[in-house]
């Protein structure tokens, strides 16, 4: 979906994909079945006494919400045309697929995350101190064992006891 | 009177001074520091600023939101990449004045003419929004759903990639502001049964998500680009000849910033573009602009610092947000356990006062810091982006945690970061997702009420002018994208 090719914003880029934009009817696909699935979610809700209720049942406004999504996001495959006539160009950004620094980045931050409970928050910065710089193409490594030593330690000083934040240690226990 | 001794007085507390002039440095850095942008950084401190008294903590916020929009100007002159949004137009001329020699007059024209519009919109703030929330104590609640339905159709006109996408993530802001225990029957809406959904969305990890991990994976694709930086040694402030000369511009586009601002969901950015514009279309050297001109920089430059007080008025006024920062501010504001809009500021007088005189302190102390640190803040743009945004996301992750001590709010943060990053990446704004988000509560509220008080008769809530004289603004707001393009289709074949 990400691999679409860069358009130009001109009428000719418009002609060239044709009345629906590929892109962006599978954006539309994406949107609609979250909808839809929300929607299958608010007829589960409770229903309340009408008196209770006075009229306005937990369920009607969300699904008025979900109605106003759904029809906006029809409009969306075929929005590049009027964008395009305007000199936008709706796809700049994701004309290329997403970069592979991104991809590593994403999985490094879910490692990361998932980990932090059992690492400490102290652990926690330290590796990202460490991992990130070295993932993102930073090469000097005596900068980097610095900054994994001091700035952590200085941050968790700093909220730990001037602002009285809460680090949970891990299962290492380590904190400060 | 009292309410201005004590809003006042609330400032000079040494404590609250020294969180202001925090809130100055740290907006004029992030402003500085490409990527990073005062909604970003007003969504970092939030958690922080919840261990702190409100007015303080909301007047440091209001101080870092004006330092971060001057702050944007400083990488816009030195290294042609705006440090925010706001700056994008001060690049056109600030640069090219920059590259050819004069780095420390762009930047002493940039500080000047951004004093300037802050404390005019200030003043406009300072007699505006209490004479607008005395108009607003008359509104029921069929006229706050008619201005909450107006402001989220504002969505349609910010900047961003399209209307429509915008409108898109603003719906969607407000179908999440549903998430929770329905307030009038007691009924769970998407909780999933997971009990930290009972309340409803946590703010902070959505908004620390949305805001600096989006932009955080959105700079992983951008580290190998170079950029020529150009070190100013020192600012030189305009001399009185030149600023006779740029005074008609500098008003006028102080007047343009402060109008936009007020309105809702138009921030600094539409502000600064359209100054620049008008500075360029009033100009008698319309040749010289894109070529570092100083009416090029003064002009977008008071209109984006003059758009951030406007931003404040309908803020603190109507609980309506301004700007995507004054949405923020506006969250930690409820977080704070108020609640927005006409009654705060003709309960707590001196709340209005106190944010005021800090905006105020942040405008004067920028100029100061902007002379005495011009050579600091030229240098911090050689912070490799390596270094950098590892500390960012170790404060994302320890803002995020520490709102509630719960890993589950950095989880949170990380699934808010992943769709903000894609929302981004297909032209859905973060910005106009969580102005939604924060309007979406008075919207429900607003039209529940109102559909009681009209026994569910959705026509009758027209009986009221001010309803319609609001649908009629959102009539004419959403149609508007279609008629500008059909005009200029029309102008191109003709």
């Amino acid at each position: 979906m990400d691999s679409q090719n860069s358009t130009a914003p001109s009428t000719d880029g418009a002609r060239a994909l044709g009345l629906v934009h590929p892109v962006d009817l599978a954006v539309t696909a994406i949107i609609l079945t979250g909808v839809a699935y929300l929607f299958y979610e608010t007829t589960q809700f409770d229903e309340v006494s009408p008196l209770f209720a006075q009229n306005i049942q937990p369920a009607m406004y969300p699904q008025l919400l979900l109605w106003i999504i759904g029809a906006l996001a029809c409009f969306l495959p075929f929005e590049h045309i009027l964008l395009t006539k305007k000199g936008k160009n709706i796809d700049k950004d994701r004309s290329e697929s997403v970069h592979p620094l991104t991809k590593l980045t994403i999985a490094f931050l879910v490692v990361v995350v998932l980990a932090s409970p059992y690492l400490g928050m102290l652990l926690t910065m330290i590796t990202i101190c460490l991992v990130m710089p070295r993932l993102w193409g930073y090469r000097k490594l005596i900068t980097i064992l610095l900054f994994a030593a001091i700035f952590p330690v200085a941050v968790s000083l700093v909220f730990s006891k001037v602002l009285s934040v809460y680090f949970d240690s891990g299962i290492f226990g380590i904190t400060i | 009177m009292d309410a201005i001794v004590e809003g006042f007085s609330l400032l000079l507390k040494i404590e609250n001074i020294i969180l202001i002039t925090l809130g100055v440095l740290i907006g004029v850095l992030v402003g500085a520091l490409p990527g990073l942008s005062s909604p970003m950084a007003i969504a970092l401190l939030t958690p922080f600023t919840l261990q702190l008294e409100p007015i303080p903590a909301i007047a440091m916020m209001a101080a870092l939101y004006c330092a971060g929009t001057f702050g944007g100007s400083i990488t816009a002159i030195l290294i042609n990449a705006p440090g925010a949004p706001p700056a994008v137009a001060t690049a056109l001329d600030g640069y090219p004045m920059a590259k050819r020699g004069e780095p420390g007059r762009a930047l002493g024209l940039a500080t000047v003419s951004s004093v300037t519009g802050g404390i005019i919109s200030l003043i406009v703030f300072i007699v505006a929004a209490p004479t607008l929330a005395a108009v607003a104590l008359e509104f029921r609640p069929p006229e706050y759903f008619a201005l909450a339905v107006f402001a989220l159709s504002m969505l349609a006109s910010m900047t961003g990639k399209s209307s429509l996408r915008n409108m898109i993530a603003g719906a969607v802001g407000v179908l999440l502001a549903t998430v929770g225990i329905h307030l009038t029957t007691g009924v769970e809406r998407f909780t999933w049964d997971i009990p930290d959904l009972d309340e409803g969305i946590h703010f902070v990890p959505v908004l620390i998500g949305l805001f600096a991990l989006g932009e955080l994976l959105s700079q992983s694709s951008t580290l190998n680009n170079v950029v020529e930086r150009i070190e100013a040694k020192a600012m030189k402030l305009p001399t009185w000849k030149e600023l006779k000369e740029l005074r008609n511009c500098i008003l006028r586009s102080s007047g343009i910033g402060t109008f936009i601002g007020i309105l809702p969901a138009e921030g600094s950015t539409v502000a600064a573009i359209i100054g620049y514009n008008e500075a360029k279309r009033f100009s008698n050297k319309k040749e010289e602009f894109g070529t570092g001109t100083p009416e090029g920089i003064v002009g977008p430059e008071a209109a984006n610092n003059a758009a951030a007080g406007g931003a404040m008025v309908p803020t603190l006024a109507l609980g309506i947000p301004g700007s995507g920062s004054t949405a923020l501010i506006l969250a930690a504001l409820i977080m704070h356990g108020f609640r927005p809009g006409p009654y705060l500021l003709n309960e707590t007088p001196e709340f209005l006062y106190a944010i005021f005189g800090a905006m105020l302190f942040a405008n004067i102390a920028f100029l100061a810091i902007g002379l005495a640190g011009a050579k600091f803040f030229s240098l911090v743009t050689f912070i490799p982006k390596q270094l950098l945004w590892p500390a960012v996301f170790i404060f994302a992750v320890i803002g995020a945690y520490s709102s509630s001590s719960s890993f589950v709010d950095v989880y949170v943060m990380l699934v808010a970061g992943l769709i903000g990053y894609f929302m981004n990446r297909h032209g859905f704004g973060a910005a106009p997702l969580v102005m939604g988000l924060i309007l979406g509560k008075m919207v429900e509220e607003a039209f529940s009420q109102s559909m009681i008080i009209y026994d569910n008769n959705f026509l009758a809530l027209m009986e009221s002018p001010i309803v319609l004289f609001f649908f009629a603004l959102t009539a004419v707001n959403l149609s508007t994208p279609f008629w500008t393009g059909f005009k200029k289709r029309k102008a191109v074949n003709a």
